[in-house]
């Protein structure tokens, strides 16, 4: 994957989007309904270039951007660069757990229905996959939140932590802990479905491999063969996988934080959306796909360390 | 002018074809299905208990006799908005698949016949598609164009075609070899004859299979969309129902339940109809296994 061009292809979207969207850009980029003087939208005008070509815009744009302008919120009345970033810990907290839930169920789930392919766990394990990604991922957090947090009462409903006590250390830790488990498993469920998925057919694949035929004429048992020889190949395009659902994660995280009240990204790109914030909708889109960006490069970078044959140019 | 549909269904082969895909009952499932919720889809107006957003009982009524799903915060009957809502649902998930998995295949038969710079430069931009968060993309493109069914569909088709893409250009760069093309090609055959009568009929498997798991995603995505706030307020789906139901959570389930279990079972089968149609149609290919972890063993990344 290369990076820049990407980063460059999402930073020409949000030009164009700006520009081509009905309307006058800049009526886009400043605080409506308040007084806001005349000179200032002209001042916002000028800077933006708005009566230079397209193209020397478009470079205004870039330059921005680079120096860190990513503009100025129209609803917080803040630099958007500052409350993203406030917010996206946040989401990378829920997505993050929820992605490792989600190995860790999901790989040996995967692995063992194809040890025994047809069998009994085989059968549960690829039917659940495929309802597993057919779950809105909203409305499973809607249901969770009915049945555990509304009817049951036994965990938080919304937000991060429990309002009106303050907690210190470990306390704070464990009441946003209780109120992570809910949104974290409806972002885990659609993600053990296709990384189990996947990872039974790669071991299914491997396993038919020759280097496992030699290791069976040794001898060796099932578990060790599976285990030891198997499990590194198999492995590897689950590693492919998950760098690619990054960004599928990213999505739902912010559906799963809009059900949830969790104060992350997405609950910013929701109130953003209501207010028509739009440097800070612009902002939101670019920040996460520069991250979905990075860790897809880690993820190349992890898969040219676990399997030798490749190098990455 | 060779016509697109010179692939020669002779009663015998979709008997074949049958006989393969029945052995899924999963898919078969998936199958009844969606025959089912399109027949509610077309006789709506006939079978819905009540007038679409008519007040038919008291606000917030549990689901009982006169209302099998309950009614919502306005008395409005929940069953005959999950019915309703089956219309954009399907209508938008089928039109927006169609069009991605049209102008993707067109693209990836172009790039994997023709290979070279378009070649890369499709590749390339596919790539780039599949790098971003499509939903957070999705959500910022509405909110400049504003939300209409049509705005949905062309946002939803142009974030969904390069995957149809790929797969158009993987299967003419496994077809293009060939005997069968080389000795079309030896009698003289024009490009455009070769592509379309006799690479396409062959590569129709894969991008019909694409397309029906497209419907899926471009369902789950619209129902994300309206979910929050992004709807087409002229056409109810489910995906508006639940925003409604999610400020009603403490006080009606139903509000939440039936409509999210109708996009559910829709995308469902629509996963299972792909699944068994991926069997189905390309018998002779290898096995499953193979064809799903060579989806995600990153080729332009082996140097």
């Amino acid at each position: 994957m290369q990076v820049i061009p990407t980063i460059f292809a999402v930073l020409t979207i949000t030009f164009l989007l700006l520009h081509l969207a009905p309307g006058d850009p800049v009526l886009r980029l400043i605080p409506l309904h308040t007084g806001v003087s005349k000179e200032y939208v002209d001042s916002i005008r000028a800077k933006m270039g708005l009566d230079k070509p397209m193209y020397i815009q478009f470079v205004i744009y870039l330059s921005n951007l680079l120096s860190g302008d990513f503009g100025y919120s129209t609803y917080y009345r803040l630099p958007v660069w500052p409350v993203i970033m406030a917010a996206l810990p946040r989401t990378l907290l829920i997505a993050g757990s929820g992605l490792a839930l989600s190995v860790i169920a999901g790989i040996p789930m995967g692995v063992e229905a194809a040890r025994r392919t047809h069998g009994k766990l085989d059968y549960l394990t690829t039917s659940l996959s495929v309802a597993g990604y057919s779950i809105p991922v909203f409305w499973l957090g809607l249901i969770l939140m009915i049945v555990f947090a509304v009817n049951l009462h036994l965990l938080p409903s919304g937000g991060m932590s429990s309002p009106g006590i303050t907690l210190t250390g470990l306390d704070e830790a464990l009441d946003v802990l209780r109120h992570m488990i809910l949104p974290t498993i409806a972002l885990a469920a659609g993600q053990v479905a296709l990384i189990s998925r996947l990872a039974r057919a790669s071991t299914v694949e491997a396993l038919s491999e020759n280097y496992v035929l030699t290791a069976r004429m040794k001898g060796l048992s099932d578990r060790v063969i599976t285990y030891r020889h198997a499990f590194r190949n198999a492995i590897l395009p689950v590693v492919t996988m998950i760098g690619l659902q990054i960004s599928v994660l990213i999505s739902a995280a912010v559906l799963t934080e809009i059900v949830f009240y969790w104060p992350g990204v997405g609950l910013l790109l929701y109130q953003s959306l209501l207010a028509r914030d739009y440097p800070m909708l612009m902002g939101i889109f670019i920040i996460t796909s520069i991250f979905v960006i990075m860790s897809n490069l880690l993820t190349d970078l992890a898969y040219a360390k676990l399997d030798p044959r490749i190098t990455y140019k | 002018m060779p016509s697109l549909f010179r692939v020669r269904l002779r009663s015998d082969s979709i008997k074949a074809f049958w006989h393969r895909y029945s052995k899924n009952k999963a898919a078969v499932a998936g199958l009844t299905f969606l025959i089912f919720i399109c027949l509610l889809a077309l006789l709506a107006p006939y079978i819905s208990p009540y007038r679409l957003m008519d007040t038919t009982g008291s606000p917030l009524s549990p689901p009982s006799q006169i209302h099998l799903f309950g009614t919502d915060d306005l008395g409005g009957d929940t069953l005959t908005g999950v019915i309703w809502g089956s219309r954009a649902s399907l209508v938008i998930g089928i039109l927006t698949a169609g069009l991605s998995t049209i102008v993707g295949a067109v693209v990836g038969i172009i790039a994997g016949y023709k290979g070279g710079v378009i070649d890369s430069l499709v590749m390339r931009s596919a790539e780039i598609v599949l790098v971003i968060p499509l939903f957070i993309l999705a959500v910022v493109v509405i909110a400049f164009f504003g939300s209409s069914v049509v705005n949905t569909v062309l946002v939803i088709a142009a974030l969904l075609w390069p995957g149809s893409a790929r797969i158009a250009r993987a299967e003419f760069i496994r077809l293009k070899p060939l005997d069968f093309v080389e000795s079309a090609r030896s009698t003289g055959l024009k490009d455009r004859s070769i592509i379309f009568s006799e690479i396409l009929p062959n590569a129709m498997g894969p991008i019909i299979v694409t397309w029906t798991l497209d419907v899926a995603w471009a369902i789950l995505t619209e129902s994300g969309l309206s979910f929050i706030g992004l709807g087409d307020v002229n056409f109810p789906s489910w995906g508006v129902m639940l925003e409604r139901s999610m400020h009603f959570m403490s006080q009606a389930w139903w509000m939440s339940v039936f409509p999210g279990l109708a996009i559910f079972f829709v995308v469902f089968s629509f996963n299972l109809l792909g699944d068994g149609l991926g069997d189905a149609l390309s018998p002779k290919l290898e096995k499953l296994e193979k064809a799903e972890v060579e989806r995600w063993t990153p080729t332009l990344r082996l140097s």
